[in-house]
């Protein structure tokens, strides 16, 4: 028996678009400030609020809040807004994760939610076995050094978790051999 | 120890190697065998669950069989190891409530002799004669029952209980107890919607059938709840098949040799259940599993001659065809015990 690695749960990252809205809010973290800024530019007579999750707070700009501060303006912010509210996320996947679970649990429905990754295109993934986070992972088998098993990375993505399932495999399996380009160490 | 755990089981756990698992000759004559014809067509094959079927495993809706108390057991050794297969959302307590009452007044009505509720009033007394145990509480008050409703009833059924929320046009995970479960993790689906747990379903034919799932379940009404009977082949009668231990009953599967699978091939039926809750809106999803090995369905010629047309017939464009790497062998050990002749129709024993 074989596990199958892709799957359809792997977010929709996509270049932003504005939509349709009463109120637009902007997220990102540091390595979406710039996507941000261009896209805010075009932003016309839209009512907009920009939120930005800063990794150095004390150097931040006057909108910048640290991790706990930005999760709770985040919620209220989406808490207090109108039906119509869109969200633009652009950030690292990690970041993308989290906004839009604590959008969801705001409230907001997926329709009205856009993400664009920033930075280098990985994603973070779980160990399915000990449950390790391995953040972010750019190859497609890995080795937990947690339950000591390489791992192949599954495309099938929690929200919730904000990564990726990464599933144990041997190294006599032919993917392993395709996917690495040498034989286990 | 939580007050809804059970504490009279037994110490060995049948369903973990070195594996002590056997039906009985009646318990072979209950099975319920998945096929209804002598090909298996892909799709959502839902019917009521009524109290109608060919066997005995379809009649009740909590099923309580035999191997109760060894499965329990193994559940309380599954979950000692990995507490993350029990999660339950805090939104979700009221459909634990649901959940509790629609299983209690189901066991006491089908097995009376086993299980007693008494009402009175928001009073409820609940007596599991298996278990030989009884609680008393008030009805809503996790206080008085001494833990979480839907742990303390989940404990006390054979089979896997889920907890799906219904909101923005879709079902999500946000609750469950799962230590059955076959290639997929609770914890990480935990929070997903329909359309992502099922992400891993690939072929166009499958995710038409994922989506027409969805619309049957959303539109189910309390009191009429629908079964739905899925397979598979395994080397060992592990209940336990999660992706959290698949280092361990992966290679299982590869050591089978063909000259074991009468005593170590079995054939697993996956009964999945979805109930409407009252209160909540939320869905009640179970899935209960059985297992018979070669040896024991060669005791009804009509199943086993089934098996064998059925596996030389499986669309090779499904899901199910392509994680079968010993499909060619089964059918080689089948092989003589099909005659040829004609089955009957229906699931049933002949």
């Amino acid at each position: 028996m074989a596990i199958s690695t892709t799957s359809l749960s792997r977010p929709d990252y996509h270049a932003l678009l504005w939509k349709t809205g009463s109120a637009h809010l902007l997220v990102c973290d540091e390595t979406g400030r710039e996507t941000i800024d261009r896209f805010l530019a075009s932003a016309g007579e839209r009512h907009v609020t920009v939120l930005v999750l800063a990794s150095n707070p004390g150097k931040a700009p006057r909108n910048a809040a640290s991790l706990h501060q930005f999760d709770r303006a985040f919620s209220d912010l989406v808490a207090r807004a109108d039906m119509g509210l869109q969200l633009y996320a652009c950030g690292a996947p990690g970041f993308l994760g989290r906004v839009t679970r604590l959008a969801r649990e705001a409230g907001l429905v997926s329709d009205n939610i856009q993400a664009e990754l920033s930075g280098v295109p990985a994603l973070a993934a779980q160990c399915a076995h000990c449950k390790t986070i391995h953040d972010p992972v750019s190859a497609e088998i890995i080795w937990c050094d947690g339950c000591s098993h390489w791992l192949i990375i599954r495309q099938h993505y929690s929200r919730r978790l904000g990564a990726c399932q990464a599933v144990w495999i041997e190294p006599t399996d032919p993917d392993f051999l395709r996917l690495r380009g040498e034989a286990a160490p | 120890m939580l007050a809804g755990r059970p504490l009279s089981l037994p110490d060995s756990d049948a369903f973990q190697a070195p594996y002590a698992y056997a039906n009985s000759p009646a318990m072979v004559r209950r099975f319920p065998y998945p096929f209804a014809s002598d090909t298996y067509e892909l799709g959502v094959h839902a019917e009521q669950h009524d109290g109608t079927g060919e066997t005995e495993a379809f009649r009740a809706l909590f099923d309580i069989d035999e191997h109760y108390h060894q499965e329990l057991a193994n559940r309380r050794d599954v979950l000692a190891r990995d507490p993350l297969r029990l999660q339950v959302a805090p939104h979700m307590r009221q459909a634990g409530w649901d959940t509790l009452e629609l299983v209690t007044t189901s066991l006491a009505r089908d097995f009376p002799d086993r299980f007693e509720l008494t009402r009175d009033g928001p009073r409820w007394t609940w007596r599991n004669h298996l278990l030989d145990a009884a609680w008393t509480f008030e009805f809503g008050s996790a206080d008085s029952l001494g833990c979480d409703p839907f742990e303390f009833i989940a404990w006390q059924v054979q089979g896997d209980l889920v907890l799906l929320d219904q909101r923005d046009d879709n079902l999500w995970i946000d609750g469950g107890m799962l230590t059955q479960g076959i290639g997929w993790s609770l914890d990480f689906s935990l929070g997903m919607n329909w359309g992502e747990w099922h992400g891993p379903v690939a072929t166009p034919r499958e995710r038409a059938i994922v989506e027409r799932g969805l619309h049957m379940a959303m539109a189910l009404t309390v009191d009429n709840p629908i079964r739905r009977v899925t397979w598979s082949l395994q080397a060992t009668p592990r209940l336990d098949r999660a992706m959290e231990t698949l280092p361990e009953w992966l290679p299982e599967e590869a050591a089978l040799q063909p000259r074991d699978f009468g005593r170590r091939l079995f054939l697993r039926t996956e009964f999945q259940q979805l109930h409407r809750l009252a209160r909540s809106n939320a869905m009640l999803f179970c899935i209960r599993h059985y297992m018979i090995s070669m040896e024991q369905l060669l005791l009804v010629p009509k199943w086993a001659r089934r098996l064998h047309r059925v596996l030389a017939t499986l669309d090779p464009g499904t899901e199910r065809y392509r994680a079968m790497t010993n499909r060619q062998d089964v059918m080689d050990w089948l092989a003589p015990h099909d005659d040829g002749a004609p089955t009957t129709p229906g699931r049933g024993p002949d």
